[in-house]
């Protein structure tokens, strides 16, 4: 189970810089995901740590012991790239097993090993088919057998997921954590989806530019995103801007757009401060026009669009002041609740707000993914 | 191979339509047939009533974005818009005003000089999307237009896509396997398997009541429990689980006394102590966290295994692993089906 860590790594590309002065230390047997939107790095990253590229600068460490020039095939690393070739003249068994013979296992010690991976991967039943004869799944379980069979115990993952149908990367998962955690590998995977990181991730590092924007636990970066690149890119977020127009012992008063207040708990603000006021949209509330009871924080609109997500219902408020909204509510209930162009209130509660400082770009570039 | 089996659908005047289903279910065999693309070996295709399983594609006045997007790299943003309009025929001046409404409406005005290497790959969407609608097709079909981009810009521009369609009172069909596009941007939803269509219906709908098996599955996420009837009462069914009773709120409409019961993880409701006479007693054995939602998989009385997903709260906060929970599956949320001929794993498989 092996510690791997980054230390002030830089890696240009002519003059895009894909890193800059990155440092990160992955714990031993951690499941880390990388997310980030395309072109933030991601995949360098991985390609760093497997030996594929070399850092311009900095220093990478497996087991405190510095690999910058080692090559990829001695680092013990399995390294499974978003676009894998299989072998498509071999069978299954014989893809699996192609790693354990090139190390110059017996004939037998690579097949008992092989077999087991196939088990753990539930394909041991199509040991003797050929790729071309299985589902996009199958071979993705397949790609990830033959690079587990390696022995490795680093396993680094681009987007493994990603050719899958939404349904089947659901499902997949789950049991991709499970396998890792149950062969105590350290693992590093790439994604560019939230929800998949969340769940299958010990601690997730969102990527922007080749700079880390924040490192934590799920909870942690969707509870207290440190910027507001993070809070837009993980879960669904209301940004709207203000400034502070009071402050005190307990708290701040925000002016939203045409005169709105918002009050916030936290009075570590000073007055005049042009800010960015965010909340998640679950937590962002629909009251029906005739039960407002809150004194505070509820801000009359219009419903204007809803949307269906399964799970939630999600309604976009046409606020009064100018701003837009979504609120997110548990489907059960929803069921019937609330029709477009109904008039109703918008209520956040102080503690559900999080305040950033006014970026000096202005709000959309900051949140610009497209 | 058949990739279509007798398929029989109706699509409504400035419908927006999405077909969704696994891999090599059809679907994009389906709008090739409707874009002329591919002839139909058997049955016939109108379009406003007009049988056009004869007529060529550029007559058939579809707009259609492919999965992998396709624009001309060696034009501009705006000559690519240009492109559709300039081969039927049309004077660029006459298109000229609905060109700069697209490229207003899609926010890519500032792009128009760029060439297509210059684009991210949203804006390239956006691009392709625009160059199908200023065809002035009244039909649009779009094959995984979303296919090609990151998980955080798909769910922003499905918005903008079914606006789009809806501000300019367009027809479109549009393919996907992804569920959760489908159900917040179509009015209605075709579930395809197998070259087959196994049910249509609104979003909310097929998520509510499935008539299908496949559909429950497919659709967002369900619990699947096998059971046996042993009652029925006036406005419920009792079923046993491996020995444990559950009561739906539903009737049974089939011979079969052995059935699959089904019950989305969100209604589900879940507490510490007791909470209802038919409760169950659980233990939570896995918890993962969603964003705006917890699930966790809760091992009912060491017998079976149900997902619970709670909305995100302090309450959810405090439920931990190994913890004892009372579960209820409240009646009205239980869907009934007769156990399938092929078994429930076949019934439901998506290899």
């Amino acid at each position: 189970m092996p510690t791997i860590k980054l230390v002030n790594v830089t890696k240009k590309y002519g003059n895009i810089t894909a890193i800059k002065n990155l440092s990160l230390t992955i714990e031993d047997g951690e499941y880390l995901c990388i997310l980030g939107p395309t072109g933030s790095g991601k995949t360098t990253l991985l390609k760093l740590v497997a030996g594929i590229v070399k850092p311009d600068k900095g220093e990478i460490y497996i087991d405190d012991k510095l690999v910058n020039n080692m090559p990829a095939y001695e680092r013990n690393v399995a390294y499974l790239p978003q676009y894998y070739a299989l072998f498509p003249h071999l069978t299954v068994l014989e893809n699996v097993a192609f790693g354990p013979l090139s190390k110059g296992l017996s004939v037998e010690e690579a097949r008992r090993i092989s077999m087991q991976m196939l088990e753990m991967t539930r394909l041991a039943w199509r040991a003797n088919s050929f790729p071309h004869e299985l589902s996009g799944g199958m071979q993705q379980r397949l790609a990830l057998a033959r690079a587990l069979a390696s022995g490795a115990k680093i396993l680094l993952l681009d987007e493994p997921l990603g050719a899958l149908d939404a349904r089947l990367r659901v499902e997949l998962r789950y049991k991709l954590r499970k396998l890792a955690k149950e062969n105590n590998l350290t693992t590093i995977h790439v994604t560019h989806d939230q929800e998949e990181a969340m769940i299958v991730a010990d601690r997730i590092v969102v990527l922007r530019n080749g700079e880390i924007q924040q490192v934590g636990s799920p909870l942690e970066v969707y509870n207290d995103p440190k910027n507001i690149f993070v809070a837009h890119f993980i879960g669904g977020a209301n940004f709207f801007e203000g400034f502070v127009a009071d402050v005190d012992r307990y708290g701040s008063w925000i002016q939203l757009r045409n005169n709105f207040l918002l009050r916030i708990n936290d009075p570590n603000r000073s007055v005049g401060e042009r800010v960015i006021v965010m909340v998640r949209e679950e937590k962002s509330k629909i009251l029906k026009a005739k039960k407002k009871r809150e004194e505070i924080n509820v801000f009359p609109g219009t419903i204007v669009n809803t949307s269906f997500l399964g799970d939630f219902i999600s309604y976009t408020i046409s606020l009064d002041n100018g701003d837009k909204a979504n609120s997110k509510v548990p489907l059960a209930k929803a069921i019937g609740k609330f029709k477009v162009g109904e008039r109703v209130y918008l209520y956040i509660e102080p503690e559900d707000v999080k305040v950033y400082p006014y970026p000096p770009h202005g709000l959309y570039k900051e949140i610009e993914v497209i | 191979m058949v990739a279509l089996n007798n398929v029989s659908l109706e699509i409504n005047d400035k419908e927006y339509l999405c077909i969704i289903g696994p891999s090599g279910c059809g679907k994009t065999t389906l709008i090739k047939c409707i874009a002329g693309i591919v002839d139909p070996d058997e049955g016939e295709i109108y379009v406003d009533n007009k049988l056009v399983n004869n007529l060529p594609i550029e007559d058939r006045n579809t707009g259609y974005v492919f999965q992998e997007i396709a624009l001309f790299p060696h034009m501009n943003v705006y000559d690519n818009l240009c492109y559709g309009p300039f081969v039927k025929g049309y004077k660029i001046s006459s298109v000229r005003s609905l060109i700069e409404e697209m490229l207003h409406m899609m926010e890519l005005y500032e792009r128009v000089k760029n060439y297509p290497d210059e684009l991210s790959g949203g804006a390239r969407q956006k691009v392709a999307v625009a160059r199908a609608l200023v065809s002035g097709s009244q039909l649009l079909l779009l094959d995984e237009p979303l296919g090609a981009l990151d998980t955080k810009v798909r769910s922003l521009l499905r918005y903008e896509l079914r606006r789009l369609v809806k501000d300019l009172g367009l027809t479109a069909i549009h393919v996907t396997h992804d569920q959760e596009e489908a159900m917040s941007i179509a009015d209605r939803i075709a579930v395809m398997r197998s070259g087959r269509i196994i049910e249509v219906g609104t979003p909310l709908d097929l998520y509510l009541n499935p008539k299908n098996l496949f559909t429950a599955y497919f659709v967002g996420e369900a619990n699947f429990l096998e059971g046996e009837v042993i009652g029925e009462g006036d406005d419920y069914t009792k079923i046993d689980v491996n020995g444990y009773v559950l009561y739906s709120a539903r009737k049974v409409n089939f011979d079969s006394k052995r059935v699959v019961v089904a019950i989305r993880p969100e209604f589900i409701e879940m507490s510490k102590k007791t909470i209802h006479r038919e409760a169950l007693k659980g233990v939570i054995e896995n918890k993962s966290f969603l964003g705006s939602s917890f699930r966790f998989e809760v091992s009912v009385e060491n017998s079976f295994v149900v997902s619970v997903k709670t909305q995100f709260s302090t309450k959810a906060l405090k439920f931990d692993v190994g913890e004892r929970v009372s579960i209820f599956l409240p009646p009205k949320f239980l869907l009934l089906y007769p156990y399938p001929e092929e078994g429930l794993e076949k019934a439901i498989s998506i290899e």
